[in-house]
């Protein structure tokens, strides 16, 4: 999971990064920036700076394993779900309804775009966009209240 | 009964004025059956004394027995439908057999319900059209506190699955419905219907005390849902309320006549019905409201031994259902007087019969049902009464040929004047005619008095206008017409389904066409050629034995011969309208249209089902679509195959693109979070080329 602050990724320095990586680490960020609605350049930096830094700490894993893609996009659903966990408060933003649904309700919110630029930033306060979020939040089902119907016989009476 | 679930009011509360009881139930049973079986036993010997005058030959027996069995079947409706008119024309209320008066409810409801809509490869737009009228109904009661809804999706329909998920969003924002309409979508359908409510009931039904059952086509006022959740709470025996649903909304002939005789004659035998079933009535699967907890409890559905058709899972499960709940002690109701319950027809005489075809499948499977241990006598009648409803059509088939052949030995007959030995006088011939001329009146009156009489009281109500004034006359001359012509195709059309159930053809599980599609010609003529030969082969012959007989069949023939032409012209839409320009077949729901029919035509004018477009292509443009699904998906994890193969599907795609995917191929991708196109795209450009660790090399 990646766990940065913005003045640790603001450290990374992407001089010594091949020209194809660099072409991933920016498809990457745009497509999961895009998947929330967002068209925002300062919002996309944020997102390759986190990948980046995941990269740094599991480069050698991901390219032995050969699936380089698939550890960028853990990596980017990883730091928006904690991005997510920040704004909201809620500890559980990691799992994949959760995030969904927040993702929705971003969007919902982010009609007019203008919560673009607040995207991944950790530095202001949030509490704007929460109550945005919560109004906009989906419930698709209510509380499950697991039963058994049993299936009757047509040998006896009914129990 | 089973225990009894926590009821959401105690004995002090409940209110007398809407007690479901009424006096004597055996003695109302005693009349009506008796009265039935007096009625066939007298046109049983009136049958023997028209064909035994001269010697009841062996095929003359098997006429009047058929006979017997049929006249018992229509003399049961008949007197089921006379009640039913004492009952409406006196505003009596068929249950109490009091005076008729509207339900007063005092205070506010206690219960918590739940509305279910069960949908297979539906039109969405339509399915929540339907939801929000109800919805917005509901809430101009006041009581929609007490109302969650639940869109059941069983579709496997990967665009439509994608338009359903969208359609619920989009209709509890404009509602501002969250967290009042759910939906959930079951990844693997099986036992069809009942499976999918029996998944809600395991899963989210114990939420409620009470659910009330929509068909995909259904809607109701929220008067009569309210009504309906306060009659459960004050009823605490009960177990399923079913409203009589009103046929609407289709703008075809076949359907405008239908819709009519239905709404003309339908309340009457509701009355009737209602009056003779009293707590053990049955239920019709939907526009019913069920307490939840007595159905967890007893409504499990067995499985019968051996193979479908017969076998298997219960196919038509409502019956079944009721008679499980009598069976446990709850009572089952059926209440005339719950207005605001519609749902909608098949537009056509061959989507009615594809839809009569899946129906006839699952009531056969009933005939196993009815001496199963532990059913009530009424449930007994029920399932016997629904393999009649198709069994009937045989029967007839049956006694019309027999009828043929006997004929036929008679004509080759030669009629002997002195049958017994040294007798000096002859036996003459004794001419029967005026006796068939009686009992052919006789039957073709309990056919159809019923009938015409509530033609006649609606003509002579307050609510005429309504059905088209003096017109209404008309329409039902039209109708009984139209329906004479039609009940020997329906007749052909049941035997063969009746014959292809008992030889072991399965039917198939497609949603219902709920548009007004009309039947080209020649479509019906495909359809209907085996019934035009069997009308033209059979009218050769009767001509042939004897001309008097063949026009005794005439009315019989004209509608196998006629099939086609009567199938497509009532299948048109124009035709419809130019009928309900001239006021024919006018119900109140076209002349005084209800607000929530009104609120529905305008939702689905609006979405007109384009909304139903590529599920997967939505997905990977759209990212709310994206994101919406991936919350809508169970919370689950894919095992390594399950991986490799989404993996190869995400490359056909990425490669060739959506139209290349088969439909199983995007149920398969579908049922998994989809990637965004942005995100299936980044990294291609690593394939084939260089790999990174190479490039940083």
């Amino acid at each position: 999971m990646v766990e940065m602050s913005n003045v640790e990724i603001s450290n990374s320095s992407p001089s010594s990064e091949p020209a194809a990586m660099s072409r991933l680490l920016n498809e990457t960020a745009r497509a999961w920036t895009r998947s929330f609605g967002v068209r925002s350049e300062i919002a996309e930096d944020r997102l390759v700076n986190e990948l980046r830094a995941a990269l740094r700490d599991d480069m050698v894993g991901a390219v032995a394993k050969g699936n380089l893609q698939d550890m960028l996009d853990e990596a980017a659903h990883s730091a928006i779900a904690t991005w997510l966990s920040h704004v909201t408060g809620d500890e559980a933003t990691h799992g994949a309804n959760k995030f969904a649904m927040l993702r929705c309700a971003f969007l919902s919110a982010n009609q007019t775009k203008g919560w673009c630029d607040r995207f991944l930033d950790r530095n202001q306060s949030c509490h704007d966009l929460n109550m945005a979020l919560q109004a906009q939040m989906m419930l698709p089902t209510p509380a499950r209240q697991e039963r058994v119907m049993p299936r009757q016989t047509l040998e006896t009476r009914a129990s | 009964m089973t225990d009894s679930p926590a009821m959401p009011r105690t004995p002090d509360e409940l209110d007398p004025a809407v007690r479901l009881a009424g006096p004597s139930s055996s003695v109302r049973r005693l009349f009506l059956f008796g009265a039935a079986l007096v009625t066939t036993f007298y046109a049983a010997w009136l049958m023997s004394d028209v064909l035994g005058a001269d010697q009841l030959t062996a095929m003359e027996m098997v006429v009047i027995t058929f006979f017997t069995i049929n006249f018992a079947w229509i003399s049961l409706s008949f007197y089921t439908g006379v009640v039913g008119i004492f009952l409406r024309a006196f505003s009596i209320d068929a249950i109490t057999l009091r005076r008729m008066k509207p339900i007063n409810r005092k205070g506010n409801l206690k219960s918590k319900n739940v509305v279910v809509i069960p949908v297979y490869n539906e039109n969405p737009d339509r399915v929540f059209a339907g939801l929000r009228a109800s919805y917005e109904s509901l809430a101009a009661t006041g009581e929609i506190d007490a109302f969650d809804f639940f869109v059941l999706s069983d579709t496997r329909d990967p665009d439509i699955w994608i338009a359903e998920e969208m359609a619920w969003s989009r209709t509890c924002s404009e509602l501002k419905a969250r967290g009042k309409i759910f939906f959930r979508r079951r990844s693997e359908n099986t036992e069809r219907k009942s499976g999918n409510l029996k998944e809600f009931c395991e899963t989210y039904a114990s939420n409620y005390d009470h659910m009330i059952v929509f068909d995909a086509d259904s809607v109701m006022s929220g008067e009569a849902m309210v009504n309906m959740a306060y009659l459960m709470e004050n009823n605490p025996d009960s177990g399923i309320i079913q409203s009589p649903p009103q046929p609407t909304g289709r703008s075809t002939l076949f359907a405008r006549i239908l819709q009519f005789i239905s709404r003309v004659h339908g309340p009457t035998m509701s009355a009737g019905l209602a009056f003779w079933c009293m707590g053990s009535s049955n239920y019709w699967g939907h526009n019913a409201i069920i307490r939840v907890q007595a159905f967890i409890d007893c409504c499990g559905l067995p499985v019968l031994s051996g193979k479908p058709p017969m076998g298997g899972h219960i196919l038509s499960h409502d019956f079944v259902e009721a008679a499980f709940m009598r069976k446990a002690g709850w009572r089952v109701w059926l209440i005339p007087q719950l207005e605001g319950s519609w749902e909608e027809l098949p537009p056509n005489l061959i989507d009615f019969a594809v839809r009569d075809r899946r129906w006839c499948q699952g009531n056969m499977q009933h005939a196993r049902l009815i001496f199963a241990p532990g059913f009530s006598p009424l449930s007994r009648l029920h399932f016997f009464m629904g393999v009649m409803s198709f069994l009937s059509s045989p029967l007839w088939f049956l006694l019309l040929l027999s009828s043929t052949i006997a004929t036929l030995q008679n004509s080759r007959l030669t009629y002997s004047f002195f049958p017994g030995q040294f007798t000096m006088f002859p036996q003459w011939p004794v001419d029967r005619s005026m006796e068939m001329v009686v009992l052919l009146v006789f039957t073709i009156g309990m056919l159809i008095v019923p009938k015409v009489i509530s033609v006649f009281m609606v003509f002579l109500g307050r609510d005429r206008r309504k059905y088209g004034g003096a017109a209404v006359l008309l329409s039902g001359l039209l109708e009984m017409i139209y329906s004479a012509l039609q009940a020997p195709i329906m007749m052909t059309l049941h035997s063969r389904f009746v014959f292809s159930v008992l030889t072991g053809n399965q039917v198939g599980w497609d949603a219902q066409e709920r548009d007004d599609t009309g039947v080209p010609f020649m479509a019906a003529v495909r359809t209907h050629i085996g019934i035009i030969i069997v009308g033209l082969v059979w009218g050769a012959i009767a001509l042939y034995v004897d001309s008097a007989f063949f026009w005794w069949l005439t009315p019989i023939l004209a509608g196998l011969v006629l099939s086609p032409w009567l199938t497509h012209w009532s299948s048109l839409l124009w035709l419809g309208q130019r009928a309900r320009k001239y006021k024919l077949f006018l119900t109140p729901e076209e002349t005084a249209t209800p607000e929530e029919l009104a609120s529905l035509y305008r939702l689905t004018d609006e979405r007109p089902g384009d909304d139903v477009r590529d599920g997967l292509l939505q997905l990977i443009e759209d990212p709310y679509a994206n994101a919406l699904h991936s919350a809508l998906l169970p919370a689950r994890k894919p095992d390594r195959r399950t991986q490799i193969e989404v993996g190869i599907i995400y490359e056909k795609l990425a490669r060739l693109g959506v139209e290349s995917l088969t439909k199983e191929e995007k149920l398969k991708i579908l049922s998994w979070p989809v990637k965004p196109l942005d995100q299936i795209m980044a990294g291609q450009h690593l394939i084939g080329a260089e790999s990174p660790e190479k490039t940083q090399a």
